[in-house]
């Protein structure tokens, strides 16, 4: 049985919807003027890495590797925003809670989690209704699945750019390159 | 951290280029990377801690 063609535009969809997450991340950036922390750095490496899986799973069709590709990559970046999450987990009296703003209550570190938990279900999900392609397949991805591909590239290196802006070569520290 | 992003970036210029192998390396390399940059961070000192 054959992988349905919906299968695959969702796989873009979820692509381009974390994406959009990304770029929500740049509004508070550069729109709010809120510099992003290492960590939450870190937490955006942890979806690009998402992002390849999804993206391996249009350019070479559904494989269990890709969904391990997935996981992985989702429990790496889920990792770090729970570090954050612990890390202001008891504000100190009279100090403000948590780090930057919050979106509904919670900090985007605290979303941030949630979207690593929704893609390891999600994934889950994928998994029972898909069949490993052949080995060796190359798909030819719908101009959807091109755009979205493109855009999530095209995300990425505006990611490389803003940090290069913010902290140079080298590591990050609170608010810009480390001293 | 701009040099992290850039591992993704080519990652993602891989699979475009329909390379899955170099891909998958390439992804394997960048959370290696970016696993380390966090240890840095959780034990150079509180300054990163954020």
């Amino acid at each position: 049985m054959e992988n349905r063609p919906l299968l695959y535009t969702v796989n873009s969809a979820c692509m381009l919807g974390l994406s959009l997450v990304l770029v929500g991340a740049f509004y508070f950036q550069y729109g709010l003027g809120e510099t992003p922390c290492p960590l939450c750095l870190l937490q955006r490496m942890g979806m690009f890495g998402v992002l390849v899986g999804l993206a391996l799973n249009t350019a070479f069709g559904f494989r269990q590797e890709h969904a391990a590709v997935i996981i992985g990559a989702a429990l790496v970046g889920g990792s770090f925003s729970v570090r954050q999450i612990l890390l202001h987990i008891a504000p100190v009296e009279g100090e403000p809670a948590g780090y930057g703003s919050a979106v509904l209550g919670m900090h985007l570190y605290t979303w941030a989690a949630i979207v690593f938990l929704t893609t390891i279900a999600g994934t889950a999900v994928f998994l029972c209704l898909t069949r490993d392609e052949p080995a060796g397949t190359v798909r030819r991805p719908t101009p959807f699945d091109r755009g979205a591909l493109l855009f999530v590239t095209i995300i990425c290196l505006a990611n490389a750019l803003a940090t290069f802006v913010e902290c140079g070569a080298g590591a990050c520290c609170e608010n810009g390159p480390c001293p | 951290m701009a040099f992290l992003f850039l591992s993704y970036l080519a990652t993602f210029a891989c699979v475009i280029r329909g390379r899955r192998s170099a891909a998958l390396a390439g992804l394997a390399l960048s959370t290696a990377l970016s696993v380390a940059m966090f240890f840095h961070h959780t034990t150079s000192g509180l300054e990163l801690n954020f």
